[in-house]
């Protein structure tokens, strides 16, 4: 009977409504533990209550029964709660454990939290106040803190962990019921910590994941290509290899006037460094490399990273810095419009203090 | 002044009737002086009660202040809102933050670890043991005093908060405390705008009062036994007491290291917990909770020993199953120090080693579950009055059951997770810890009242507190429990309407009904506990005269008169079984008890130590 109730995802009296794949789990134990509280409080409550009426004193000058003890009593009564104790020990250890063990395969998402809200980081580097995921896929997500510990709550996930300064924790969720649910921060972090909420988008399949991602990921006619290109420069870690000011050495050429310079090659051959050079580049390192570094090249691809119109806007910020571009005069500008993203450098602000 | 002599030798001092009468402890000596730096144990034990139960009724305020704010759902949960709003709803979080920081950390390090203690223990300890004094009377003015400047550096943070809110004025160290009780770092060492160093040193402080008094009553159970109390002839509230010093000795001092390092990185920037500093936030909470998960045994461990005894005098028998209760006291002592990790299930500790937390805490749940159904035991075949205090003490089981049954879901690895931080372990804490001990401690009132000052209360004025006390109490907690597993959390100043409840052709929005319901239930708690206060106080202006031995129990400090005089007994006292009533026979001519000569069942003290 009690099957047939949990399998209604639809909130009770004393638990949320229910969208993830564990909560069913979780929520059979606490309805257990439910049980035996309501049995246990039931029958000291009316014991107490019996005796009381039962064992009234009759005249003022009374005495009790003889008292004492007894010992077979004792051992039943310490017993019976150990068991019952143990066995819910076990179940709620189980269930700790299975969400405890990340599974192999899942989507990874990085979660920021800070006085007082909360910025969830994508594998293509969108950076999102909501969050967003598939269904029926593991979630995992790496959670860090830019300033006091906060802890990430989702009530329909039945799914809780602390974020901290200074650590990596992680967690992670699954979904079968797409919907809407509330994210909340359950650790006291300060003057607004009540408002330090937001929302878990469950799409609808992973397609509809998938285009959301890429919608809200197209920055085009909200940020200049320039500026965008100059976002990816420093959120995507080519800042780490190549830098602006034309300083020598560092594991990649400089970009500074890098844009139609003439680039000498590992066979021996030169090139223009023209926008299918750089396209070229980005998406197969190994095809053209530089003298100086390599072979192999130390690049990685970025090939499914970048979309046409990404790489186009790096070659734009590459344009804009470099001496060597013969072409209209490029100025950074933006148009007017709401931001994607929270701010440049995002990613970068993001390592907790060591 | 005239010092009291502490040694339990020596003949009887004040040989008066056993009615009281002419020279007791109150009158012994006239003049403030007399009582500020008296040495007695029992005017020490009065003087904390002023003490503590002022610091109750501020922490009583802050509560009432925190429920009230919570009656409107600031409307800012989750909808666009203008900057203006935004501020005046910062404002009003502040102030929440404030109320319910300053409730939680009165209420624990002023109110309920020194509450039964330092007011009950010290005043019946000695005499439960025949003594004249504790074994060390001047450390124990000591620590009442440490006690006292302990709570002005409390009350210098409400003063540095009504400063800054009524005049603008901005005391140095910033004004009261924001951080929640807990003082977890890095916000109350880095981030809190509250005066963080000011708390931790008056809770730093606080903590000396009550190692000292743990060293005091130790000293005292162990060496001024009287003739004939063996270990297993001690009242059954000296063996709590005896219990909760053990835990005051060892588990206060690892406070009040971590008080100090948390000032010094707030004060000097020594980094200990702040990773800005190289620090580790996890450390402080291990730290901490390895003293607060004991300290709720300190404020429970007493609170078990006095519904012992009251079960057994108002059940008119032998408390059942002596041994056991007694046992059960010293293995939650030993256990509570270690599941201090249960606080932290979702921290990101190794789960390994949640998954040793969890097994030993419920462990702690047995020795609780045995003393319940021994309670239970003794009132079986027993004859029973609902006098008041037995009535504080049938309260104190019933909120001791629940708040005990459902710490079997925060034990529990799976559903601690959903559970923590959120309204339900409020509603725990509240019914195991606070309420228990809270029920307990007037039930000890109650019970020793008569005892104290020799008069009795109004019963039904005592009776009418009782009733509002408890069904305020219910009505205030249990709806947080519900609110809690649908996802409220803690601490928080607004709060979102919770599942829409269908009645009544409405549309109401749970969580503002619950918490509605809660804020009427507290004001009805706290409409009964003043209520037991006017009855105190109408008792000491008019009450009637109290026998020696009102209740018929057979603990040593109903040997004596009431109120006792100085010395507490014109005799030498000799223990015998403290549960067998059956020496005493009812005299209606004074509403109490007097000792049988034909009855003569006190054994002899067979195998006195």
């Amino acid at each position: 009977m009690w099957h047939s109730l949990l399998a209604d995802p639809a909130s009770t009296f004393w638990l949320p409504i229910r969208a993830s794949t564990s909560a069913a789990d979780n929520d059979w134990l606490f309805n257990f533990i439910l049980w035996v509280n309501i049995f246990f409080s039931v029958l000291i409550i009316a014991l107490m209550v019996l005796f009381v009426w039962r064992y009234r004193a009759k005249s003022a000058g009374e005495h009790g029964a003889a008292g004492g003890h007894n010992n077979a009593l004792e051992i039943t009564w310490t017993v019976i709660p150990t068991i019952i104790c143990v066995m819910i020990y076990y179940w709620g250890f189980k269930g700790f454990l299975h969400e405890a063990v990340e599974p192999p395969a899942g989507y990874d998402i990085t979660v920021v939290g800070r006085m007082w809200n909360w910025t969830f980081i994508y594998p293509n580097g969108y950076v999102s106040p909501d969050l967003h995921i598939p269904p029926n896929k593991p979630v995992r997500l790496v959670l860090q803190s830019m300033d006091v510990i906060h802890s990430l709550y989702i009530p329909a996930f039945r799914a809780k962990k602390d974020v901290m300064p200074g650590r990596y924790n992680r967690m992670w969720i699954e979904s079968d019921d797409p919907g809407t649910y509330d994210v909340l921060c359950t650790a006291y972090c300060g003057k607004n910590h009540s408002t330090m909420l937001s929302k878990c988008v469950v799409e609808k399949d992973m397609d509809s994941f998938n285009k959301w991602l890429e919608d809200v990921s197209d920055w085009r006619g909200k940020v200049a290509p320039i500026d965008q290109g100059r976002i990816y420069y420093n959120q995507r870690g080519c800042s780490v290899c190549h830098n602006l000011t034309g300083a020598p050495g560092g594991t990649g050429p400089t970009w500074k006037d890098m844009f139609g310079n003439t680039i000498p090659l590992a066979d021996g051959t030169t090139i223009i460094a023209d926008e299918a050079y750089v396209k070229e580049s980005i998406l197969d390192p190994q095809a053209k490399i530089h003298l100086k570094y390599g072979p192999p090249s130390p690049m990685p691809s970025f090939k499914g990273a970048f979309k046409d119109y990404d790489i186009e806007a790096i070659t734009y910020f590459m344009k804009s810095i470099s001496a060597n571009y013969k072409g209209p005069d490029l100025k950074p500008y933006t148009v007017p419009g709401p931001k994607p993203t929270k701010s440049p450098g995002e990613a970068s602000a993001t390592q907790p203090a060591q | 002044m005239s010092a009291i002599p502490a040694n339990l030798a020596g003949g009887h001092a004040h040989a008066d009737d056993s009615h009281g009468h002419g020279d007791n402890y109150l009158n012994h000596q006239r003049g403030i002086l007399s009582w500020l730096l008296t040495l007695d144990h029992k005017r020490i034990g009065l003087m904390y009660m002023m003490a503590v139960l002022t610091a109750f009724a501020i922490g009583g305020v802050f509560a009432i202040l925190l429920r009230t704010m919570l009656w409107h759902p600031l409307p800012f949960y989750g909808v666009n809102i203008t900057p203006d709003d935004q501020q005046r709803a910062s404002t009003s979080y502040d102030l929440y933050n404030h109320f319910f920081t300053l409730h939680g950390a009165v209420m624990v390090f002023l109110f309920m670890i020194p509450a039964i203690p330092a007011i009950l223990g010290n005043f019946v300890l000695p005499m439960q043991l025949g003594a004249k004094d504790v074994a060390f009377p001047r450390l124990n003015l000591l620590s009442f005093w440490i006690y006292v400047t302990g709570l002005v550096f409390f009350l210098s943070l409400l003063l540095g908060g009504v400063l800054h809110v009524a005049f603008g004025i901005n005391m140095p160290g910033g004004f009261g405390l924001d951080t929640g009780w807990t003082f977890y770092t890095p916000y109350s060492s880095s981030h809190a705008e509250g005066n963080v160093v000011a708390a931790t040193l008056g809770a730093f402080i606080l903590g000396f009062s009550s190692i000292l008094t743990g060293v005091n009553f130790l000293a005292t159970v162990h060496m001024l036994r009287p003739k004939g109390m063996t270990w297993f002839r001690m009242p059954l509230f000296i063996w709590a007491v005896y219990s909760t010093a053990i835990i005051q000795i060892l588990a206060t001092p690892v406070l009040a290291i971590t008080l100090l390092l948390l000032c010094a990185e707030r004060a000097i920037g020594i980094g200990i917990f702040d990773p800005r500093l190289g620090g580790d936030p996890v450390l402080f909470q291990h730290f901490f909770w390895f003293y607060s998960h004991p300290a709720v045994y300190i404020m429970i461990l007493p609170a078990m020993g006095i519904i012992s005894e009251v079960m057994a005098a108002f059940s008119r028998k032998h408390i059942f199953g002596y041994a056991f209760i007694a046992f059960s006291s010293l293995s939650i002592a030993l256990l509570s120090f270690l599941v201090w990790g249960h606080h932290m299930f979702v921290s990101g500790q190794s789960p390994l080693t949640n998954a040793v937390f969890s097994l030993i805490t419920f462990s702690v749940a047995i020795p609780s579950a045995v003393k319940v159904f021994n309670w239970l035991g003794t009132m079986y075949k027993g004859s029973i009055r609902l006098r008041t205090p037995m009535l504080w003490a049938l309260g104190f089981i019933w909120l001791f059951t629940i708040g005990g049954l459902t710490g079997l879901f925060l034990g529990a690895l799976a559903t601690d997770v959903p559970l923590t931080n959120t309204l339900f372990i409020v509603a725990h804490f509240h019914y195991v810890m606070m309420g228990s001990t809270l029920f307990a401690f007037m039930a000890g009132m109650y019970y020793w009242f008569p005892k104290m000052f020799g008069k009795m209360y109004d019963e039904t004025i005592g009776k009418w507190a009782f009733w509002l006390a408890f069904i305020g109490f219910n009505v205030t907690f249990f709806p947080q429990f519900v609110m809690g597993s649908q996802g409220n959390p803690r601490r928080y100043a607004s709060y979102p309407d919770g599942p829409i409840i269908h009645m009544l052709g409405r549309d109401i929005p749970s969580f503002v009904a619950g918490h509605r319901i809660a804020t009427v239930g507290a004001y009805t708690l706290g409409l009964g506990l003043t209520l037991a206060l006017v009855n105190w106080l109408m008792a000491l202006r008019n009450g009637k005269k109290a026998a020696a031995n009102p209740w018929g129990a057979n603990t040593l400090e109903w040997h004596t008169p009431s109120p006792p005089p100085h010395d507490n007994f014109s005799f030498t006292p000799v223990a015998g079984d403290p549960y067998d009533m059956h020496g005493w026979k009812y005299d209606p001519a004074i509403d109490g008890w007097i000792e049988d000569e034909q009855a003569a069942t006190r054994p002899s003290p067979a195998h006195a130590h």
